[in-house]
């Protein structure tokens, strides 16, 4: 966990300012304590994200939203297949061959 | 390392804006955090940002141009190298903590997925809600004296938690009933709090005693003396003995951590701090001291080596 100054060591060229407006918009969520903000690795990577969507490739800031959002889902989605991948090795083999060849023959 | 103009697509006469141009294009397309699960993408995200390390910046590119600097910019590894992904955070099973801030765009979580996709799982009912995990930090004294906070986790919700006099690191607070809604007539999930404990800059814990340093001067160690210690509970007044060698440690009772058996203890190692700058008065009365008083602190070392 860091302190938003640190995060600001970490990150070259990020301002003070535009952090501020990205934890405002919900962008990005440190822990609060009181007027302390910690940040841990996730978070970290994920303001090092927003900083090059937007500052380095220039992705409009109204644009951020969309793009962050659909991000999420992906994601989201994602984790979601591993939990289920996860589901399906924990089958007998005879199950897991069913589903592998649905999955083949879906093709 | 390839040509840092052939991994952009430009020429070597291209002006700047037209080698931005590409590298903006080439690195939204390639971009690991926008191709999940692309290993080949992320190759080629890193070498764009390689090569725009080096002819996107004028200074740099000439370097490279007149032969001064090779692809990989020679005095430093381009910044990209260890760069850690978002995704590799997104995709883990604790990722979860920027799925609900969408406003019900966003897939809620895996069992609202399972449950639009499966018809199995639809017509289950009467299943308690999953509980809700968080990992929240606080700091050592909040740990040690127990505290009343209310804090806003890392997904945006806000929750009033009770740290108990004592608490350890790892420890989990359990908040009955706040967790996801049950389905049918079952009851609601828990939520879980895992605490971290940050360290602290003079103190350390090991189970319920406290240790701390203690600095002293060359005349405390030595003559004795009472001085000001800090302590988890407040600063209070310790009586140094007389003749405390440097490394000797002095037991605080009760003023360690709580615990169920009552508090710890806290342990003080002296520490003895010569002065900045040893004048001659000094260096004169301990070598006539010494000359008359000889001593070999090395003395045990030399029997057992």
């Amino acid at each position: 966990m860091i302190s938003d100054t640190e995060l600001m060591e970490a990150i070259e060229g990020l301002q003070a300012d535009a952090l501020r407006h990205w934890i405002d918009q919900g962008w990005v969520r440190p822990q609060h304590d009181e007027d302390t903000l910690r940040f841990d690795p996730a978070d970290v990577a994920r303001v090092r994200l927003i900083y090059q969507l937007h500052v380095e490739l220039s992705i409009e800031e109204n644009s951020l939203p969309v793009v962050l959002s659909l991000l999420d889902q992906l994601h989201a989605a994602r984790r979601a297949l591993r939990t289920l991948a996860g589901a399906v090795d924990a089958q007998p083999e005879a199950i897991r061959e069913q589903i592998s060849s649905r999955l083949r023959a879906s093709k | 390392m390839a040509d840092p103009y052939a991994v952009l697509g430009v020429s070597v006469t291209a002006k700047q804006a037209e080698i931005r141009k590409a590298y903006l294009r080439l690195a939204k397309n390639n971009h690991p955090d926008l191709h999940p699960g692309d290993r080949a993408a992320e190759e080629r995200f890193k070498a764009i940002a390689s090569a725009y390390d080096i002819v996107g910046d004028e200074k740099k590119r000439a370097r490279f141009d007149s032969g001064e600097i090779d692809a990989s910019g020679a005095e430093r590894p381009p910044p990209q190298a260890e760069r850690e992904f978002y995704r590799q955070y997104a995709e883990a099973p604790s990722g979860f903590k920027y799925d609900r801030q969408w406003g019900g765009n966003g897939v809620a979580d895996d069992s609202d997925l399972f449950a639009d996709l499966f018809s199995t799982l639809r017509q289950r009912s009467d299943v308690r809600g999953d509980d809700i995990n968080y990992t929240f930090a606080i700091d050592f004294l909040d740990a040690i004296n127990g505290a009343k906070k209310r804090v806003t986790m890392a997904d945006g919700m806000t929750l009033d938690i009770t740290i108990p006099p004592g608490l350890k690191d790892g420890q989990v607070l359990r908040l009955r009933g706040q967790g996801h809604p049950g389905r049918g007539a079952a009851g609601p999930g828990d939520t879980l709090v895992e605490i971290h404990v940050e360290p602290h800059p003079i103190f350390s814990r090991d189970g319920n005693t406290i240790r701390s340093v203690l600095p002293v001067t060359l005349g405390e160690a030595m003559a004795g003396a009472k001085v000001s210690v800090h302590t988890v509970s407040g600063v209070i007044k310790l009586t140094i003995p007389k003749s405390s060698n440097n490394g000797a440690i002095l037991r605080i009772r009760g003023k360690g951590a709580p615990s169920k058996d009552g508090a710890g203890d806290h342990l003080v190692e002296l520490k003895v701090v010569l002065p900045a700058h040893a004048d001659d008065d000094l260096l004169r009365a301990v070598a006539e001291w010494e000359a008359k008083h000889p001593y070999d602190p090395r003395q045990a070392q030399e029997q057992t080596s």
